[in-house]
């Protein structure tokens, strides 16, 4: 029996918010930089105030976009072994992180920054990882800056046969990652089909379209190519400082983006994608995951179900450096954000300002992903379960269950969940070998790097992806 | 849609079934919740429990029960067990020795309490194991007394430097030398309840300590479905000396209790309710609560797999099962 999802809003609550949601995007609007675009929006039923270039929508068209959103869609891997169905009730998954500069080393607590030899280890131990449902493209430091995105995606295409969350620095580069895309899957029609990367269209708090940006999705929606548009509010900087209003604006957000894509690329599919963040009274940084933004993200998830669109948070913690503080916040919130209803939950990996990425970090969250899953499996409730003749059995007879008929016969009728490097040892036996979890991470991450094989790609599709890469150099920094 | 049997055991009891929509954690419906009563009312009627105390047992036998002295086995009818838990209070004040430190246990209040009863230590200062002394004992408490989130404490370590037949009373005596919040008492034999009784009675007065007993009692049923003298005896005297008492179950699935979850909340149910029913019978109206430190048998190790899914599955559900009853609940979280 699969857990029924834990809410934090009444019907009431979530009514008030929605309400609130319309009343922004009718009378405060956002900020679409983007002249073609605007006419578009314009076309499609929008309020647009050219001069200022800001856009309202009316109540219908946002519920009209709601509607008319793909409810569900396939993102696809190399092979389709890999594939998983994205939608509201599709079993959840968790990635791994996108976009870090550095890589973090638990065993030696040291950093460096990251390369693209760390890329290619990522996509194969993502590759290798049970419970990791997909990867993202980093921000290796050895690569050209300019072509960075590009040469990141090149190098985890050939890698990993898992699905990627291409992360693209501008529109003219996304074109050459199309290619790349393309090469792989082998038509546009393959592609638009079983895509094997998904994009990324950022919007900048509050509620501001830049025209690259818009480019971007309209390059996405050519292709049919899913695209997220992360919803990134900070409590008391760029977001208002209560819970709430947090909710109130990042919904209003996540709501206009559907909108949006639904006015200038339709059909295209998204998430309800956000990644809430507070500011540091002390430091003016970033926090990523405190009781408050566990709060504001659990409303979100219930709003995002509440649209039948797949809720994609930032479901592990991403502000620590040290060990003990990261599996304590994954301890804290992963679990709650997957019972809630969580489709996507990121970011494995993922830590030190959520700029760093720890290849231990990813086994350590395929294994606490693992526990999630058992725990979103529930307990099978048919007549048999209840096990009254078990008890009675037992009771009367021989008092101990492991030899019973009973449970011989329902051993593998119910998970039993068995754990990986967070093994939880007796004392007796860890003390005769105490070895650390992140010693542990590491031998893991070397078994995976030594004897987990990643079939390589056909040689005529690595020949044309280098061929892209080379292209790509010569013109944008021959530029 | 709630079935009307359920419906109608729940409105016989008074029970809230809450309408759906309302935020959460529901791990397991008001609906699972009846069938799991019902269930566990069929146990204690036609399987029974073992109670091994001759008191206990005449008390049950008084009270209509079946008892069979020849194999000690106690057979409940349904209507004992539900006039018990009517009557159970549904907010419990738990006294500390300094009265702002009481804590209100029941309905939406959360509360947390540490780990208890070990008896080995990692001594901080060399960094190895060994047995726990009585002074462990005492800094030990002089730590968690200063932790806020801590509202009830139970003794960490065991003073394993003492007596085993006095031991549970050293520990008493250094955490009430250390602490002023509610402490547990987990005394294994009933004739040490009034022992402690005269150590609170020393530190306060009789009459205060009488008002205000800042000790409360756990006692845990054997599994499965067995009320031994160390749980019925300490169970009886606790209540009578006016000590809070909570009833505990630690039933391992695959090992003291089925492998099939709902099967072991069914069984964790039907034990708690036993000890609860028992001090229910002994003094009505008792401060007494449902507490749960049951989880799944881990397979690689012989071992309590504590912390896993399953318990986190287990102790939800039977969480849920303390709300439906509508009285104070523990239960262990990892």
């Amino acid at each position: 029996m699969a857990l029924p999802p834990y809410q934090v809003l009444n019907q009431s609550q979530l009514r008030t918010i929605h309400a609130h949601t319309l009343d922004i995007l009718a009378n405060t609007g956002i900020a679409v930089q983007h002249k073609a675009a605007l006419e578009m929006l314009a076309e499609a039923g929008a309020r647009v105030n050219f001069q200022r270039r800001r856009v309202f929508f009316p109540p219908a068209l946002v519920e009209q976009a709601l509607k008319n959103i793909p409810r569900e869609f396939v993102c696809a891997g190399r092979e389709p072994v890999f594939d998983f169905r994205v939608a509201v009730d599709a079993p959840p998954v968790c990635r791994c992180t996108g976009g870090a500069v550095n890589h973090v080393d638990f065993v030696t607590n040291q950093r460096h920054p990251l390369t693209l030899a760390d890329c290619r280890d990522i996509a194969h131990i993502v590759d290798g990882l049970e419970n990791t449902a997909f990867t993202a493209t980093q921000t290796p430091s050895d690569a050209a800056l300019p072509v960075y995105d590009i040469q990141a995606l090149k190098t985890m295409l050939t890698s990993g046969r898992k699905h990627i969350w291409a992360l693209a620095d501008s529109a003219e580069n996304l074109t050459y990652q199309l290619e790349m895309m393309l090469a792989v899957a082998g038509s546009s029609k393959a592609l638009a089909k079983r895509p094997i990367c998904h994009g990324i269209v950022t919007l900048l708090e509050p509620f501001i379209f830049p025209h690259d940006e818009i480019e971007r999705l309209l390059l996405y929606g050519r292709y049919r190519i899913p695209v997220k548009v992360p919803v990134v509010p900070m409590m008391g900087a760029n977001a208002p400082a209560t819970i709430a209003g947090t909710m109130v604006q990042a919904n209003a957000e996540a709501v206009a983006a559907v909108a949006l894509i639904h006015c200038l690329c339709p059909g295209t599919p998204t998430w309800y994608y956000f990644f809430v963040q507070a500011m540091n009274k002390r430091t003016g940084g970033s926090i990523f995951m405190s009781p408050e933004i566990v709060i504001c993200s659990l409303a979100l998830i219930q709003m995002a179900r509440h649209y039948r669109l797949p809720a994609a948070p930032s479901s592990f913690e991403t502000t620590g450096a040290r060990l003990e503080d990261v599996v304590f916040g994954n301890g804290m919130s992963v679990n709650l954000f997957a019972l809630a209803g969580a489709f996507e939950n990121a970011s494995t990996g993922c830590v030190d300002m959520s700029l760093g990425i720890s290849k231990q970090g990813l086994v350590i969250g395929d294994d606490i992903w693992r526990h999630t899953r058992r725990l979103l499996e529930g307990f099978v409730d048919e007549k048999d379960a209840f096990a009254l003749d078990a008890i009675k059995r037992v009771s009367i007879g021989s008092n101990e269950y492991l030899s019973d008929d009973h449970t011989l016969r329902f051993l593998r009728r119910e998970a039993q969940f068995v754990p990986g490097v967070i093994a939880n040892r007796p004392g007796a036996e860890w003390y005769s070998d105490p070895k650390s979890l992140a010693r542990e991470a590491r031998e893991r991450v070397a078994d995976l790097l030594e004897n987990h094989m990643v079939p390589p790609l056909d040689a005529a599709v690595r020949k044309e992806l280098d061929s892209i890469e080379q292209t790509a150099k010569q013109q944008i920094l021959n530029a | 849609m709630i079935p009307a049997a359920a419906a109608d055991t729940a409105e016989k009891h008074n029970i809230d079934l809450k309408p759906p929509g309302v935020p959460g954690l529901k791990v397991i419906s008001d609906a699972d919740c009846a069938k799991i009563h019902e269930a566990s009312l069929e146990v204690l009627n036609t399987t029974g429990i073992v109670v091994t105390s001759p008191r206990a047992q005449s008390v049950f036998a008084d009270h209509g029960a079946i008892v069979d002295r020849s194999t000690s086995r106690v057979r409940l009818p349904p209507d004992l067990v539900e006039k018990a838990l009517a009557g159970m209070p549904s907010t419990i004040r738990i006294p500390g020795r300094d009265p702002s430190r009481d804590y209100i246990m029941g309905q939406n209040r959360l509360g947390f309490v540490n780990f208890g009863s070990t008896v080995y230590l990692n001594d901080l200062y060399t960094g190895q194991r060994r047995d726990a002394l009585k002074e462990d004992v005492a800094q030990a408490t002089r730590v968690m007394d200063t932790l806020d989130s801590l509202k009830i404490l139970i003794s960490m370590l065991n003073a394993t430097d003492k007596s085993p037949l006095t031991e549970s009373l050293h520990t008493l005596a250094a955490m009430l030398a250390n602490t002023t919040k509610p402490v547990e008492a987990i005394p294994p034999t009933a004739d040490l309840i009034p022992k402690m009784a005269r150590i609170g009675e020393a530190a306060v007065g009789k009459d205060t300590f009488r008002k205000r007993p800042f000790f409360f009692t756990g006692v845990c049923v054997v599994s499965p479905l067995q009320l031994v003298d160390e749980c019925s005896e300490v169970l009886m005297a606790a209540v009578e000396h006016g000590f809070t008492t909570s009833v505990l179950s630690m039933c391992l699935a695959g090992g003291t209790s089925p492998i099939h979850l709902a099967g072991t909340v069914v069984q964790h149910n039907a034990e708690v309710l036993s000890g609860l029913t028992l001090g229910q019978l002994v003094k009505p109206g008792a401060p007494m609560f449902y507490s749960s430190s049951t989880t799944a048998l881990d397979m690689r190790f012989g071992a309590a797999a504590v912390g896993s899914p399953e318990g986190a599955l287990l102790n939800a559900a039977l969480a849920k099962m303390g709300r439906y009853y509508h009285i104070p609940v523990r239960v262990s979280g990892g």
